[in-house]
């Protein structure tokens, strides 16, 4: 929960002590405009990937349009090269990985584009912890999780988290280490108030699987607009040159598992 | 959820009326005032200028069953709310933080309490007050948009008067009267909430706490036939506290002191020292996870200010204010990661200002403002890459002045009066802003972080062409005015993208400069007597921005764009003792951005932006009645008020938010509104 959140409830617990604030659904004729190209590229420890669509209209309901006929190339600072093969979906592999320190360039050609973006591949990440959380808020009781980071020492870093719940994305997160550096770092998840029948509300045997990035600070720069593109009503900062949507990220990333039960919540007052 | 919450809090007696003349020479106050309010807004020649009377708050209905000055003024046309139920306003295209609010000359720079909800201004201590929306004469300075003129009132010199009030949400008292009688006088009022001693009655809300309080002092002294002595003091605190998670306070603290001189032939001297300072201080201590943050302005100036009568009907306005200003834009900790930003500036200005009536038909006012403003080393300054990384340091000594930004603002109006029940008024100001405020993007924080003009930012400097006409019936009962303008501004901010309120310490690096523009046409129509009074107004505006970085560089409709503004308010004066008051307000949508569109990026739904305010939210309209009672005894006077605010309970954005299913299947465009229907009632005695 970011402080912002915490001070949003206090004004709005404030003003439904007068019992008269009100939401509700309204109505939004949205603008039509062009498709544009969105690509989510990554160079990991796991293998390259990369997925090619484009942007779907606000009442277009249908799955993405996937690009199927494009180009992609992958080169390394080292030398290396890879040409990403065609799987399904939108999305191209190629089986290698990558290594640290290494700063990976992304071209991308199809129909007369050309996408291009660079990221440098950092260091493997270290988890301390995982807890679920539950904690009182004034009358109410909400669903929360800690994630305790070790901080990989003597160099900037930043983190990317993200929690899938039953193999749908869930919560993600970004963090800078310049909070602690070099010590353990501490991210906050809200999931739910309990006894609301919010669809995020976390259920018994609730599979959460996440993922923990250690990125360079392009990327970083990149999910920090996107956190905060809610408020500003402003787009992401542009990763790539050549007008697409979406980010090209190098990483080193650990997994971990964990089945959500109500008994294993650790109460905070 | 809507629960009808009775809300009794009880107000003061209402002060004794005064008009405009009174207004800038309260150290008349034992001198009656006769002027006609209606028959000066044709003769003065000031265009764009409103004159709040105390007295006629009350024609407007209470929220919280409190008069309210600023809130009040949000009626008049061009005047807007920042949202419902705020206090800070909006004036002719301008932003809240671009109004200068002065008190007994002194700066107030937060005018809310309890997240804006009410005004800082307890009206049992205000005269008067005037605003100008734009259009200033060359004595005042410091805003790109409006004034408003606050003129805190004096004690009454021969007798002790007071009263109390106790309600549900708050309670306040005055006392006032003669140190020595005749000659010197003392005026207190104190106004505290106590939201918080019911929380406490509430197991589950016991370690909450929602609570402000504001005291105003003054004490006049007429040393002789031509001295007199003013010193005014106003404090205001608020704090909100949850569960010991959350701790948010900011308050406000100024004196002032004043002498005034007279001269032989009406001329005289004003000379003010005053302190002014505002600060917040915010904590959060939550599972673990501590952090805090303050920011502060504070401002101690010396003004002088002369008065030269050069035979009436004309007049010679001149002065000059030296100011030191310290302004803590923010110093945060979040776990061990510490920033801080404090700098320091001198601000000097000179003035000369003329008022000329050359025949009964044709006034002229006109002058010219010097304005220096210094920022001053003992902080780090700074060159930045286009990207906002810091480029290189400069490290200037304390005191070393960096720049001086020179803005020369001339000023002028001119006012033909063809007939005596008619006049036209013509007009144009420049002026200048070197303290800047940036808002948080994200509506929970009430907060501005502020920022100096340095050897980055440049003035905000806004220039104001306006033209009106004004006409009245024979018998005063009604009149009516028509005034059109056209504003520019330059060096207008806004956040980068990718920016927030907290992303660095440094503001500069989160904000990029560009201009802005708005235009529009205010019409009124006043019935000033009879048992039915009150004012129909319409405002018809454009407010639009442009900054290369933003909206590909184009030009957009503002956040506080919105075309049509009517305000309807009316007072029916049933018998001696009822009194029957209705306002209603309509605002056409105002600008917001939404998406236009939607992509998936790590198995969430990413909204596209194509356009900056470019989707307009639902109208905003609502209706306030309120009656009155009361009875004037021999000794004290008592008073009910009953208000229903928002009558039949209109639901109007606050904040419209977008949601998508996993799947991106439907997007749900959710307004979260403030306020349905709040009825209240407040109970009013003087002795």
């Amino acid at each position: 929960m970011r402080y912002h959140q915490l001070i949003l409830i206090a004004i709005l617990e404030s003003i439904a002590l007068l019992g008269t604030s009100c939401k509700k659904d309204i109505e939004i004729d949205y603008h039509q405009v062009a498709p544009l190209y969105v690509v989510e590229a990554s160079v990991s420890n796991d293998g390259m990937e990369a997925r090619i669509s484009q942007t779907n209209n606000m009442d277009d309901n249908s799955t993405q349009s996937d690009i199927s006929q494009a180009k992609v190339v992958i080169t390394g600072s080292d030398g290396s090269q890879h040409i990403l093969t065609y799987s399904r979906n939108g999305t191209y592999k190629a089986s290698a990985t990558g290594t640290p320190g290494v700063e990976y360039t992304i071209d991308i050609t199809f129909d007369g584009n050309h996408f291009t973006s660079s990221s440098v591949m950092q260091k493997m990440p270290k988890m301390n912890n995982w807890r679920f959380i539950r904690k009182k808020i004034m009358t109410e009781h909400y669903q929360m999780g800690e994630l305790l980071l070790q901080d990989i020492a003597n160099e900037d870093n930043w983190y990317f988290m993200h929690i899938y719940r039953n193999n749908t994305g869930y919560r993600w997160a970004v963090k800078r280490d310049d909070q602690n550096p070099n010590k353990e770092l501490q991210q906050l998840f809200t999931f739910a108030r309990e006894g609301s029948d919010d669809k995020d509300l976390l259920r018994e045997d609730d599979w959460l699987h996440i993922e923990i990035r250690a990125i360079d600070q392009k990327t970083y720069d990149y999910f920090y607009s996107m956190q905060i593109m809610d408020n500003t009503g402003t787009n992401p900062l542009p990763n790539f040159t050549g007008g697409c949507l979406g980010y090209f990220s190098a990483y080193s990333q650990i997994t971990y598992d964990c089945e959500f039960h109500e008994a294993d919540m650790e109460d905070e007052e | 959820m809507i629960s009808l919450n009775i809300i009794l809090s009880a107000c003061l007696a209402i002060v004794t009326p005064e008009t405009e003349d009174s207004i800038r020479t309260e150290q008349l106050d034992e001198v009656v005032v006769t002027a006609n309010s209606v028959r000066q807004r044709i003769q003065n020649v000031q265009t764009g200028a409103e004159v709040i009377q105390i007295d006629n708050l009350t024609a407007t209905p209470q929220l919280f069953g409190e008069n309210d000055i600023v809130r009040s003024i949000q009626w008049l046309p061009g005047v807007k709310s920042e949202s419902d139920a705020s206090s800070s306003f909006q004036v002719r295209g301008g932003t809240s933080a671009q109004n200068l609010v002065l008190f007994d000359n002194a700066p107030i720079y937060n005018v809310g309490h309890v997240g804006g909800l009410f005004s800082t201004f307890n009206d049992d201590a205000l005269a008067g007050a005037t605003l100008y929306k734009g259009l200033l004469p060359a004595q005042f300075g410091g805003a790109s948009s409006a004034v408003l003129d606050i003129t805190g009132r004096t004690g009454n010199k021969q007798s002790y008067h007071g009263g109390v009030s106790i309600g549900l949400l708050s309670a306040k008292g005055t006392f006032e009267g003669p140190i020595v009688k005749d000659k010197a006088s003392f005026l207190i009022t104190a106004r505290r909430t106590y939201m918080d001693l019911f929380l406490k009655m509430v197991p589950d809300f016991r370690d909450n706490t929602l609570y402000f309080y504001d005291i105003n002092a003054k004490i006049d002294w007429t040393i002789g036939r031509r001295d007199q002595l003013f010193l005014t003091f106003f404090t205001g605190y608020d704090r909100t506290a949850v569960d010991k998670m959350v701790d948010i306070r900011w308050s406000n603290l100024m004196g002032s002191l004043k002498w005034l001189h007279h001269f032989n032939g009406g001329s005289n001297s004003q000379t003010t020292l005053y302190y002014s300072g505002y600060g917040n201080d915010n904590g959060v201590d939550f599972v673990g996870m501590n952090l805090w943050y303050k920011g502060h302005i504070r401002q101690g100036s010396l003004r002088q200010d002369f008065t030269v009568n050069l035979g009436e009907p004309h007049q010679l306005k001149m002065g000059f204010q030296s100011s030191l200003i310290n302004v803590k834009s923010a110093e945060w900790q979040v776990v061990s990661k510490y920033g801080k930003e404090e700098r320091r500036a001198w601000e000097n200005a000179a003035w000369l200002n003329g008022t000329f009536k050359f025949s009964e038909k044709f006034t002229l006012s006109a002058g010219v403002r010097l304005n220096l403003f210094s920022p001053l080393g003992g902080s780090l300054y700074y060159d930045l890459d286009p990207d906002g990384s810091i480029a290189w340091y400069y490290n200037y000594g304390k005191n070393e002045i960096v720049t001086t930004h020179k803005v020369i603002e001339p000023r002028a109006s001119i006012s033909i009066q063809p007939t005596e029940l008619t006049s036209i008024k013509l007009g144009y100001a420049r002026t200048s802003q070197n303290i800047h405020a940036l808002r948080n993007q994200n509506t929970s924080t009430p907060f501005y972080r502020y920022a100096i003009s340095s050897n980055l930012f440049k003035p905000e400097i806004a220039d104001q062409v306006s033209a009106g006409v004004y006409m009245m019936t024979p018998d005063q009962d009604y009149d009516f005015s028509l005034e059109g303008y056209y504003r520019k501004i330059d060096n207008v901010l806004d956040y980068r993208d990718g920016k927030s309120f907290s992303s660095e310490i440094e503001l500069e690096r989160l904000i990029l400069a560009g201009e802005g523009k708005s235009y529009g046409m205010e019409f009124c129509a006043r019935k000033n007597l009879g048992r039915l009074t009150g004012w129909i107004a319409y405002t018809l505006a454009w407010s639009k921005t442009r900054i290369d970085g933003i909206n590909n560089g184009n030009w957009y409709d503002a956040n506080n764009d919105r075309r049509h503004d009517i305000n309807i308010v009316a007072a029916y004066k049933l018998s001696d003792r009822w009194t029957i008051n209705a306002a209603w307000v309509f605002n056409s949508g105002q600008a917001f951005t939404a998406p236009s569109s939607k992509y998936q990026i790590i198995d969430n739904w990413i909204y596209y932006y194509a356009e900056r305010n470019g989707y307009r939210a639902p109208d905003y309209h609502r209706l306030d009645v309120s009656a009155s009672w009361s009875k004037r005894g021999e000794k004290v006077t008592r008073e009910w008020v009953f208000g229903i605010y928002n009558l039949y309970n209109r639901y109007n954005p606050f904040l419209i938010n977008f949601e998508d299913s996993d799947n991106g299947a439907r997007t749900r465009a959710i307004q979260y509104s403030l306020f349905g229907i709040v009825p209240s009632v407040s109970f009013n005695i003087k002795f």
